[in-house]
């Protein structure tokens, strides 16, 4: 079940008058309803692999228990290596095992030996890398110090599988949603409508933004040999502002969608294309997926302590894993590898915490120096996804030598509809400007204003959406155009 | 609105099909002997002209790629004024197999706006519908079609008086047809089925008809025996495939349209056939 389906636009309004009139009754009949409808809800998608979620979850559960109970470090260990062993290997084995094989293989092709292998046809359980580092930040958290365990095992469950951040994050931690979880909700009108229009928002960046930028963005990489230099940026810039809003529309819905029924979900994406340098972007980008890493493999790797070399190992080390959290392919990898090479100067430099403010806070322009940043550093993120998107790492880096032909200086053809595309993320990336200093971009857009201005903008987008959504019909036989 | 502005908005008057000239002429036909409905294979198979040669006055109410979902808003609109003898339901399996969303977007531009075409929106599950729905019905409350004249020439198509439309001769490219079954939609035959439904209820006979297409691509389907099985249950179905001598090159200008001479054969048979089983209401 997609955030953008009718099947989600019938399933949520259910949820939210059913889940806000048994908080009348206490919110402990909240927390099963929200439970069972978050297992239906990861059902819908494939009920097969909601037994491994709930063995997932099981096996975190007890674990964070006996790690708590353990009487010595050691057995506390032994409990973290158990969870985290069973946790990675499920990971490592729907995700990750044709990689695996694959790349062996071709490494003993490449020294000479034939070896015969069989990959198998692996279904990926969606959401399995989201709920499975959701669980190891619970017995990671537990081990710390920094949580006790929960004995509710109701609690524990819907923290892993509440289904607004179920199958695309955020990733949440457990110090900051099972508290919320344990707690009784009241309604309030100002979060429901907030929450409202962050998913309206998020929809209009899915389905306007990311989704017609998908049509451009495919069709150049899909015919990047024969395209021209100037096309092949274009293709660039239209899969930089796909996977933009895809991401972060996804994660605005799961946030607002959240916020109606009362619970605040960690922030993911804080306007990251308005970033002044590579650190900073990245203290902006999959925000929830960038401070696990840190406070779970690059802080117990020694952090930023023992000398340059160990940070910039560490760096390496976070960004590669990164890269590889993202798919099994060469090109995530490559990815990392380059954002990794991006920020290093910062790092060496210790200059990667500059730009900790909002970038020309309370100015409607930023200056010269400020949008010069913004554009090299826009520049960085979107050539390193090229990577991203590329089928091979080859194929990545003979697109990168075709836009330095002598055709980039043609003018790319560009038809009307995806020069309305381009219009659509002008659209977007003005009004997130403008909404920058807040949690997204339309949240406090014309709230000084009278509410009939404000209406007509919600109204506006919500035609945006109707026009330019994305639908699946069968082909046309009669129409011309 | 210009396609590229508003590319899930559809509203093309009197584009293509002649549907918009159609139901204008409707006012016209009264207590009618035959009428006929469906996809191109209806209003371009049936020649109104050979039906009154016979005595019969038949109207054509077939649109392109019109499915049993508009064949279903059709009859609700326009049944009781028609009052027919008898109803020829054209049934293509190529139609069956497709959403209806093109035919929805030819009626709410060319149709009036009502609640028989309103209900169909959910089962259609496209916002271009609802879009153009919304559109259509702004351009229907303020009578912006009203002085719409549609031609009654477009391209190689001429407008025949009682909804038939006439093609020039052409050849058929005979274009390669892979071999794959009909994959029918089940929201198709619910539709069909509430169409003979209300046949029924309102006691005027009905006949399902499926005209000839091309022997290549009739036979590049794989499991035409179904789905005759399947029509016939529904009331009287008759598969015209095979019954006439037509040569896919000469008689056909594509893979499943008539040429005109071969309509005439195939109407003369048609209207043989109805009176050999005495198809209409006496």
């Amino acid at each position: 079940m997609l955030f953008n389906s009718l099947s989600f636009a019938i399933f949520f309004p259910i949820v939210f008058v059913v889940y806000w009139i048994l908080g009348k009754k206490s919110y402990k009949w909240q927390n099963v309803f929200l439970l069972a409808a978050s297992y239906y809800f990861y059902g819908c998608w494939d009920w097969r692999f909601v037994f491994l979620l709930a063995f997932s979850t099981a096996l975190d559960y007890y674990s964070g228990l006996k790690i708590y109970e353990a009487s010595g470090k050691s057995l506390k260990k032994l409990w973290l290596i158990i969870s985290v062993g069973i946790n990675l290997g499920f990971l490592g084995f729907f995700k990750y095992y044709n990689f695996f094989i694959d790349s062996f293989a071709h490494l003993l092709q490449n020294i000479g030996f034939e070896p015969h292998y069989a990959t198998l046809n692996i279904v990926l359980p969606v959401g399995i890398s989201f709920y499975t580092f959701h669980g190891l930040s619970y017995v990671f958290d537990i081990y710390n110090n920094r949580i006790k365990p929960t004995r509710n095992i109701v609690d524990y469950t819907l923290f892993v599988s509440f289904f607004p951040l179920l199958v695309a994050g955020p990733i949440e931690r457990a110090t900051h949603l099972l508290p919320q979880i344990k707690r009784k909700r009241v309604f309030s009108y100002e979060k429901v409508t907030d929450g409202m229009r962050q998913i309206l928002w998020g929809l209009f960046k899915k389905m306007v933004v990311a989704d017609n930028c998908a049509i451009y963005a495919n069709q150049i990489f899909a015919n990047y040999e024969t395209a021209s230099g100037s096309e092949l940026v274009l293709g660039t810039v239209f899969f930089t502002f796909q996977i933009y809003g895809d991401f972060s529309g996804y994660s605005d819905i799961a946030l607002g969608t959240a916020r109606m029924l009362g619970f605040d979900l960690l922030k993911n994406f804080n306007f990251p294309y308005f970033s002044r340098d590579i650190a900073e972007f990245w203290r902006r980008w999959h925000i929830s997926l960038s401070s696990w890493f840190k406070d779970y493999l690059y802080i117990p790797l020694g952090g930023s302590r023992g000398g340059n070399w160990m940070r910039i190992r560490n760096t390496f080390i976070i960004f590669l894993v990164s890269g590889f959290w993202h798919g099994a392919n060469w090109t995530f990898i490559v990815w990392g590898g380059l954002n990794a090479l991006f920020i290093m100067p910062s790092i060496i430099l210790k200059t990667n915490r500059k730009n900790m403010d909002i970038v020309a806070k309370g100015r409607i322009f930023p200056n010269v120096k400020e949008g010069f940043q913004i554009a090299i550093t826009f520049g960085l993120a979107a050539f390193s996804w090229i990577f991203f998107r590329a089928e091979t790492v080859s194929d990545a880096f003979k697109y990168i030598a075709n836009i330095f032909s002598t055709s980039i200086f043609q003018f790319p053809g560009l038809n009307k509809a995806a020069m309305a595309t381009l219009i659509l993320i002008a659209f977007m990336v003005i009004v997130e400007w403008l909404g920058r200093e807040n949690n997204y971009g339309i949240e406090k857009t014309f709230m000084k204003q009278p509410r009939l201005l404000r209406w007509s903008f919600y109204a506006f987008i919500i035609l945006l959406i109707g026009l330019f959504m994305q639908t699946h019909e069968s082909p046309f036989i009669y129409f011309q155009f | 609105m210009p396609s590229f502005m508003a590319k899930n908005v559809r509203n093309c008057v009197g584009c293509y099909g002649h549907l918009n000239t159609r139901i204008k002429e409707i006012p016209k036909y009264k207590n009618i002997d035959v009428l006929i409905l469906g996809s191109s294979h209806a209003y371009r198979g049936f020649d109104t002209r050979v039906f009154k040669k016979h005595g019969l006055k038949a109207f054509n109410l077939g649109s392109s790629s019109q499915t049993p979902i508009q064949t279903n808003v059709l009859l609700n609109q326009y049944l009781d004024e028609l009052t027919p003898k008898l109803v020829v339901l054209e049934v293509y399996a190529g139609t069956l197999e497709i959403d209806g969303v093109e035919s929805s977007l030819d009626l709410a531009a060319n149709n009036k706006m009502d609640w028989n075409y309103l209900r169909t929106l959910p089962d259609l599950k496209s916002i271009h519908s609802v879009n153009s729905a919304i559109y259509g019905s702004f351009r229907e409350l303020f009578k912006l079609n009203d002085s719409f004249v549609e031609d009654s020439i477009q391209g190689d198509d001429k407008y025949v008086k009682g909804g038939y439309v006439e093609t020039k001769f052409r050849k058929n490219p005979l274009k390669p047809e892979r071999a794959k079954p009909w994959k029918i939609i089940p929201t198709q035959i619910n539709y069909l089925k509430r169409n003979v439904k209300l046949l029924k209820s309102k006691e005027i006979p009905f006949v399902l008809v499926q005209t000839p297409i091309s022997k290549k691509l009739y036979n590049s389907k794989t499991n035409n025996q179904e789905i005759d099985e399947m029509l016939s249950k529904l009331g009287k179905y008759k598969n015209f495939q095979g019954e006439l001598k037509l040569n896919d090159t000469i008689d056909f200008y594509d893979s499943n349209h008539m040429n005109q001479s071969a309509v005439q054969r195939f109407d003369e048979y048609y209207i043989q056939y109805m009176e050999k089983e005495k198809l209409m209401k006496k």
